[in-house]
């Protein structure tokens, strides 16, 4: 009864309150499962019993959620931000008027792109639809001193655990390489995926204490984005010490480790997600253009000044 | 909700321009983020006159030769094509919360606390240290304080004053109430005064500007001037705020496409110039959006004799009601 109840209240609150997008939030009970040896997370969840208390994180159906439920605690810094003001602002300055419909195939007749090109998704016109949106961080690292003894790994999971909050996910070799010594199915890094609050208070850390720290570091390069709306980056494992998390107990860390950060969006071109990141305060480089503009500038400006 | 309105907004401020403007240059302008009046084709006698010898950057292609001065006004089929800024402060802190969402964050916090996997104290604290005991001291008192949303705030703080540990020295207790974050007051001086030309007020709703111009009626709009012919609209607004307003401000304009529109017609007998032949329709207002981000406005008493930063909902008591009609889309309700 009372999973009933609870189930009730939380899609009834459905109505604005909660994040717009249907893969952010799932309106199911706030129960996890937390696995007790990070190295066994996979093994020990077919074992887990099955047992009808109501705080286990079962579905009606009986089916267990692989991910931990998010919670929404309180309003979040940059999600309002997004809300008054990096929406209003992206609808004004990618606003087309005049739309131009893609080219229709007819059906049979096979796209061939030059080069090593893959199909894009086609622009929509401006609609507020179509204002790009944040869903998920990734946060993954790859460790190659897993290789060598898998207990090394613990130190990056620990670390991962920490700056994000949540329970790293451990990745295993998909296929062996002779030249490393690494076999299929060994454990070689760990991943953690991000959504809701998590994610903007990730992002929001990340903006605000990281990046600034990260000296001679000039920015995201103006090119970058996969072409379908997501941006990676990458980090030196010099880099896991500025979070203030590690900071203040950089000693209990053995080894540190580099990772990566991808940025999920809904945007359709580089373009749109490079705007809503730095919509973000995430910084980019200037394009060659926009240098060479200043330079070319600089001489006449002081000319008019004098 | 709102965003669809201001796509509606914008849907039809292109729709109007694209009346008043040759399409095939407009086409092409989003793209370079410009939608710039210079662009504009040959649709009126005036505008053809003035594009041979104004210093244009995009190509026009016209046969006329005659000279205007660059501070003539853009006239497009009979209507004073006019640029405005809408200048926003964004909010500066999170709005309040409804007693639902109160309650609701509550609730969710609770769960998120009770079904957290344990802290491992013991993974950064050695047993027994200094660093442990601070630590334990500082969970305790969150917990009593209702930081977890565990406890209602009057109860938090009654026990808050139970819950100082007898082992606490006199020096811990200094540090402590030297380390307190003293948070400020949501409510600003400027709020309690009333003071509308502050930029401190009302902080977590998007303020807007807007200029009294010495006149009895429609005294109260946005600050806006005419389009010369060789400018565009950003440039226009630009323009027009520095004159208005001063230069003591730190603008951003956001895109190059106006976020609204509002035409109205002359009353009769003004706006007659002697050098234009045909009395004007009216105006056309294409209202440009820019942030703040520093300064304020300085009014120098002629063209401006007083100013305001408004929300939404106080607009409505400076402005006229078909004015607050025609702009209230694409403003925020927040």
């Amino acid at each position: 009864m009372a999973s009933r109840s609870r189930q009730f209240a939380i899609q009834a609150l459905n109505h604005g309150l909660l994040p717009k997008s249907p893969p952010i939030f799932r309106p199911l009970p706030a129960i996890q499962i937390r696995t007790k040896s990070t190295l066994t997370g996979i093994e020990s969840k077919k074992k887990s019993p099955k047992i009808t208390d109501t705080s286990r994180n079962e579905t009606p159906s009986g089916h267990v959620l692989p991910q931990a439920p998010i919670y929404t605690t309180g309003l979040s810094r940059l999600r309002e931000h997004y809300t008054t003001s990096i929406q209003e602002d992206i609808m004004v300055a990618t606003y087309k008027h005049h739309h131009k419909k893609a080219k229709q195939y007819q059906d049979g007749v096979k796209i061939e792109l030059k080069g090593n090109k893959h199909l894009k998704p086609a622009p929509r016109p401006s609609s507020s639809d179509g204002i790009p949106e944040l869903v998920k961080i990734d946060v993954h690292c790859m460790m190659k001193e897993a290789i060598t003894s898998k207990y090394n790994l613990l130190s990056g999971i620990m670390a991962i655990q920490s700056i994000t909050g949540e329970m790293p996910e451990v990745i295993f070799a998909k296929k062996g390489v002779h030249n490393w010594k690494l076999r299929k199915g060994m454990p070689i890094g760990c991943r953690v995926t991000l959504k809701g609050e998590k994610m903007f208070q990730f992002l929001d850390k990340l903006v605000e204490v990281v990046l600034p720290k990260m000296k001679e570091w000039p920015g995201l390069p103006e090119g970058a984005g996969d072409g379908t709306g997501n941006i990676g980056m990458g980090f030196p494992p010099s880099a896991l010490s500025l979070f203030p998390e590690i900071e203040s107990n950089f000693d209990m860390y053995p080894r540190m480790t580099g990772f990566d950060i991808t940025f999920n969006t809904t945007a359709y071109t580089n373009m749109d997600a490079r705007l809503l990141m730095s919509g973000f305060n995430i910084p980019f480089q200037k394009s060659r253009k926009e240098v060479v503009a200043q330079i070319k500038e600089k001489p006449s400006g002081e000319a008019s000044k004098v | 909700m709102s965003v669809v309105r201001r796509t509606q907004v914008l849907k039809a401020v292109a729709g109007s321009l694209s009346q008043t403007i040759a399409r095939r240059q407009i086409q092409a302008l989003p793209a370079r983020f410009a939608a710039s009046a210079r662009s504009f084709s040959s649709t009126t006698n005036a505008y053809n006159a003035a594009a041979a010898d104004a210093p244009l950057k995009s190509n026009i292609s016209t046969t006329s030769s005659a000279l205007v001065s660059s501070t003539k006004d853009m006239i497009v089929n009979g209507h004073r094509v006019v640029a405005g800024a809408v200048v926003s402060r964004q909010p500066l802190i999170l709005r309040d919360l409804t007693p639902f969402e109160q309650e609701y964050f509550n609730y969710q916090r609770n769960l998120e606390r009770k079904n957290a996997s344990p802290f491992a104290s013991e993974f950064y604290f050695k047993k027994g240290s200094i660093a442990e005991k601070q630590w334990r001291q500082v969970d305790a008192e969150r917990e009593s304080a209702g930081l977890y949303g565990t406890l209602s705030p009057a109860s938090a703080e009654s026990s808050l004053g139970q819950d100082q540990d007898s082992d606490m020295t006199e020096e811990d207790r200094i540090a402590a109430l030297e380390a307190k974050v003293v948070f400020n007051d949501r409510i600003t001086e400027a709020d309690r005064k009333k003071d509308m030309r502050s930029l401190e007020r009302a902080l977590a709703r998007t303020l807007y500007l807007i200029v009294k111009k010495p006149r009895d009626q429609h005294a109260w709009q946005f600050p806006q001037g005419g389009v010369h012919v060789v400018e565009n609209l950003q440039e226009a607004a630009g323009r027009e705020l520095n004159e208005e307003c001063g230069s003591n401000m730190d603008l951003w304009f956001v895109g190059r496409v106006p976020i609204g529109h509002y035409a109205y017609s002359h009353p009769k007998g003004t706006m007659t110039k002697s050098e234009n032949p045909t009395p004007l329709k009216g105006s056309k207002v294409f209202f440009m959006k820019a942030h703040i981000f520093a300064g304020n406005v300085q009014i120098d008493n002629k063209e401006v004799v007083d100013y305001a930063w408004v929300t939404k909902d106080e607009m409505k008591s400076y402005v006229t009601p078909e004015y607050y009609e025609a702009v209230k889309d694409m403003l925020s309700d927040q």
